[in-house]
């Protein structure tokens, strides 16, 4: 049986006197990567040229998602960008007209991609009015737990200072747990930065 | 006229993609947690098949033997981001729902599989056909697969409630991915019962 098997892997072998000659190594070789270099930059054409025209759309529903977010939130998007807040983890951040609320873009690395999470604080009492969930691409049925009610409404009149110890939930840690650090590891930061620099 | 409805219905049934090839089992254990995810997995896939199929089978003598798999998997992940961007941009509500689903078809096998067995193989007519009836045939699979979990695990299809809390408790393992394994194994042991198909063992048949 043994045998067999040597006699067969011998005869397969390839003849060491093989010459190509420039026509075969040009089909052999060449050709096969350069069609498939040529697919890749058609791809990738086709690609950007689809980007070009949905970025600007999608942008608008990105920023249409914060104002219903908002208006969830708050009842109201009355809220004006604040500019130069620099603070790591914070994207966006927005105040309310009469100084009473803030709510910010914060990103937290979650099991597919980041999450991007809409966080709501009263600055009276310092606590969270509560958070959404913009952007999200963790698995469906088990990451996208942290985008139902159940989950959102833990956050509601926790004081920003205890929102570490919010629970996660069990079977979607990774998700849980990224929302919560994003929002933990930001919100005293934030308010405290605020106030430092007198605009609120 | 006869053969193409031939292409069309084998995907229903007779080489349905999930009961008999048991091919994309990636999305399918993954999520038929609720009907609707079903349903939503299966119209997605349909396109990038159709596209794809489509595309590949009008460049098929002009693919290169060698470099094929590469090809086909960067044609079938470029129709998965346009339909991802497109959907984004113009159906954000549909994109709400669908939107986490949409990256997973890129490593659906049963779409590749039908890139190498069909469409690199035949006319763009057929493969056409044959692209739309093993979509079909993936999205009805997975809306009963997705129904009878949603139906065993939280009592609802389709988010209406069939059986309230009061009269049943939900097999909450039906939500879970074992319970995936457990439903998809009863449901080809019906199918193969209807379709009267017997298997014979390995070792019975001589090792054949």
């Amino acid at each position: 049986m043994g045998e067999d098997k040597k006699n067969i892997t011998e005869k397969k072998e390839i003849p060491k006197n093989i010459v190509l000659d420039n026509q075969s190594f040009f089909t052999e070789f060449v050709k096969p990567v350069l069609i498939l270099a040529l697919v890749a930059v058609i791809a990738g054409a086709s690609l950007s040229f689809v980007y070009d025209i949905t970025e600007e759309k999608i942008r608008e529903h990105q920023i249409e998602k914060v104002k219903d977010s908002l208006v969830d939130l708050f009842g109201n998007s009355d809220f004006e960008k604040l500019s130069n807040v620099e603070i790591t983890g914070v994207t966006d951040s927005y105040l309310s007209k009469d100084k009473a609320y803030l709510a910010y873009l914060s990103e937290g690395q979650g099991y597919a991609d980041k999450i991007n999470i809409l966080v709501g604080v009263d600055l009276k009492s310092e606590t969270l009015v509560g958070i959404r969930i913009i952007d999200i691409k963790d698995t469906p049925g088990i990451g996208s737990k942290v985008t139902e009610l159940p989950f959102l409404k833990t956050f509601e009149a926790v004081s920003i200072e205890k929102s570490g110890n919010i629970d996660t939930i069990s079977g979607a840690t990774i998700s849980s747990k990224a929302v919560i650090n994003a929002v933990s590891g930001t919100s005293v930061g934030i308010v405290k930065y605020l106030k430092s620099e007198g605009k609120i | 006229m006869a053969s193409l409805s031939i292409e069309f219905l084998k995907g229903l049934w007779k080489e349905n993609p999930i009961f008999r090839m048991v091919l994309g089992m990636c999305p399918t254990l993954a999520v038929t947690t609720a009907a609707v995810n079903g349903l939503a997995m299966g119209l997605a896939t349909t396109f990038v098949l159709i596209a794809s199929g489509i595309i590949i089978s009008s460049i098929k003598s002009f693919i290169p033997k060698k470099v094929r798999i590469p090809l086909y998997v960067i044609i079938i992940s470029t129709f998965v981001t346009i339909a991802d961007q497109v959907l984004a941009a113009y159906f954000p509500e549909i994109h709400k729902v669908l939107g986490l689903y949409i990256p997973l078809i890129v490593v659906n096998c049963l779409i590749l599989a039908r890139i190498e067995a069909f469409a690199s193989k035949n006319p763009i007519k057929e493969s056409l056909v044959d692209a739309m009836g093993m979509g079909l045939g993936f999205t009805w699979t997975l809306i009963v697969l997705a129904s009878f979990r949603e139906l065993l695990g939280a009592g609802k299809i389709f988010g209406f409630t069939i059986l309230p809390a009061s009269i049943y408790n939900p097999m909450l393992i039906f939500q879970s991915p074992g319970g995936a394994f457990i439903a998809l194994g009863l449901l080809i042991v019906i199918t193969n019962k209807i379709s009267g198909k017997t298997f014979v063992s390995c070792h019975a048949g001589g090792g054949k």
